[in-house]
């Protein structure tokens, strides 16, 4: 018989156009490669084998298993990622040698810290803007670090890895959530009638309220109202012709500057949108349903009577 | 005075007593400890001796004597002993009496896991020690000495489910067992399968014993062949964790130790 099984030459095409995609091995990968161009490198191999084969232990015996192959292979991977991203996130350059010496003169176990405290700290910022008591809960705390830390931190040293991008990625979103839950927490601390307490917050229905109400020109700031209040707010709009912008740039006035470019990116949104509405003839009714619905959210207080 | 401060003595004491080779005195100890403190303080007690020493005290009680320890040890405790079952195991006695070595292996399982009514802590037993490697290859073990019956078993429970199997199988010792894993945990009762038929692709192939003959090569594909008692033995020889790994590394930076998650 013969063996036609060979896998045939793909012949390769001429200059092909491809989308620009780097694609590189974790970075203790990186360092790694470096070491083995370093002469004499035996000590330093020896001390880096131990090193991270004790970390492996350790991220096995807390988060894995250290009792079967499988959870010892999950907290290689993790070792090897966690490392990385202490390393990817060190301001170094993107060059095996200059990551290797750093490796070396901090001690992998080091790196890995680096690593891990880059997890805790991103897990503490907001996933999303809307807030709940069970976000405090020490339990939930702990899972939330553990699920980031096996999504960002999972490289297999024979493949490409990307989990420093994605920690940016994550970071940069959360960053912007940030941002946006403070706003809601300052506008809720500066609200009319005292601040409001309340575990739970949906920051942008706080911003959205707030925005809204800044139409009617001048006047207190107000981060949650009741259905009323809206009410009110529309049949008081309607009545008098009044000037939109003089009554936001009075709201931007009191807000810290930092909090603007949220606050103005709201207000371009709404210009069209549900100020046009609340100013038209639109049945009253109708227009709260939609704020109700698409802009004031879990913050409006529900009437009982 | 506070009953917990006499713990370590007590432990260093059993640990003494184990390590001289008398058992005897080692189990009562243990019952002094029970009738002054409690039955918490030998768990807890238990739970503080080295596994190896933990596993020397268990292995010297079996289905036919009783001991404290065997009906108190933690799960856990119980599950890192079992690592070091094996330790004593030569070469020559895998080769030459698998059956001793087996049965002692058996009376070992059955009399911790069965000691006791509970079923939560049999629950808990098998959970813990099939959650490790040498576990998991124990109770192949034990389970390679009647395959036949195992697959039997494995096919009944893959096409009636586990708890309405095991009624009609065979009356060998080690059914129970199989039946209490695959009732109490099918992720492990997976993996004891997954580790005497390595090969076992679930809906691909059928498991199969291996024939006296040795039909190895025949209908290589068909079937996912067993391991054999010796292979699994000597499997669960080399599993027993050895000094050497443990020796602490002599580099000069000290070990942040738990700290790096810190």
């Amino acid at each position: 018989m013969t063996d036609n099984s060979l896998p045939k030459r793909v012949p390769e095409k001429p200059a092909m156009k491809l989308a620009h995609i780097t694609t590189r091995p974790p970075h203790l990968v990186q360092a790694l490669e470096a070491l083995g161009q370093r002469a004499d490198h035996q000590e330093a191999a020896q001390d880096l084998i131990d090193e991270l084969s004790g970390i492996t232990v350790l991220v096995a015996r807390k988060f894995t298993n250290d009792r079967t192959a499988d959870g010892l292979l999950d907290a290689f991977y993790l070792t090897v990622g966690c490392i990385s991203l202490g390393i990817s996130q060190a301001n170094i350059p993107e060059d095996g040698d200059a990551q290797l010496s750093f490796l070396l003169h901090h001690g992998a176990e080091h790196v890995f810290q680096m690593g891990f405290r880059h997890i805790k700290e991103l897990s503490g910022l907001p996933y999303t803007v809307f807030l709940s008591d069970f976000d405090n809960d020490p339990f939930v705390q702990q899972r939330d670090i553990k699920v980031l830390f096996a999504e960002i931190c999972r490289a297999d040293p024979i493949s490409a890895w990307t989990g420093d991008d994605v920690y940016k990625r994550e970071w940069l979103d959360r960053q912007n959530n940030q941002r946006i839950v403070a706003c809601a927490q300052w506008l809720r601390k500066k609200h009319y009638a005292g601040p409001v307490k309340d575990p739970d917050l949906d920051a942008q229905a706080v911003i959205a309220i707030a925005v809204i109400f800044a139409i009617a020109g001048d006047g207190p700031i107000v981060a949650r109202v009741r259905q009323k209040d809206l009410e009110t707010l529309i049949q008081g709009v309607r009545k008098t012709p009044l000037d939109i912008e003089a009554g936001w740039n009075a709201l931007l006035k009191k807000v810290p500057a930092e909090y603007h470019p949220i606050l103005r990116e709201r207000m371009d949104e709404y210009r069209n949108t549900i100020v046009k509405k609340i100013l038209s003839k639109t049945r009253i009714k109708t227009v709260i349903t939609e704020i109700q619905n698409s802009y004031a959210g879990s913050e409006l207080e529900v009437d009982y009577d | 005075m506070n009953a917990k401060t006499n713990f370590p003595a007590i432990s260093r004491q059993v640990t003494e007593l184990v390590l001289s080779g008398s058992t005897k005195h080692a189990e009562e100890a243990i019952n002094d400890t029970a009738e002054q403190f409690g039955d918490l303080a030998v768990v807890a007690v238990l739970d503080t001796l080295e596994p190896q020493v933990a596993a020397m005290h268990l292995s010297a009680f079996d289905g036919g004597k009783l001991s404290l320890a065997t009906l108190l040890i933690s799960p856990k405790a119980w599950a890192e002993s079992l690592a070091f079952f094996a330790a004593t195991w030569g070469e020559e006695m895998i080769e030459d009496e698998p059956e001793v070595l087996t049965e002692s292996l058996f009376a070992h399982i059955h009399g911790v896991i069965f000691s006791s009514d509970d079923a939560e802590r049999r629950t808990r037993l098998v959970h813990e020690a099939l959650s490790t490697d040498w576990g998991t290859t124990a109770f192949a073990v034990l389970f390679s000495t009647a395959t036949q019956e195992i697959i039997e078993l494995a096919n009944d429970i893959h096409s009636r489910g586990a708890n309405n199997s095991g009624h009609t199988t065979s009356d060998h010792d080690v059914i129970p067992l199989a039946l209490e894993i695959a009732r109490s945990d099918t992720d492990a009762w997976d993996r004891v399968l997954f580790e005497i038929f390595p090969d076992w692709q679930p809906g691909e192939n059928q498991l199969r014993a291996r024939s006296e003959e040795g039909d190895d090569d025949e209908h290589h594909h068909e079937y996912a062949l067993a391991r054999t008692t010796h292979d699994l033995l000597l499997r669960l020889r080399k599993q027993v964790p050895s000094k050497a790994v443990r020796a602490p590394k002599k580099g000069a930076r000290p070990s942040l130790g738990e700290n790096i998650f810190e």
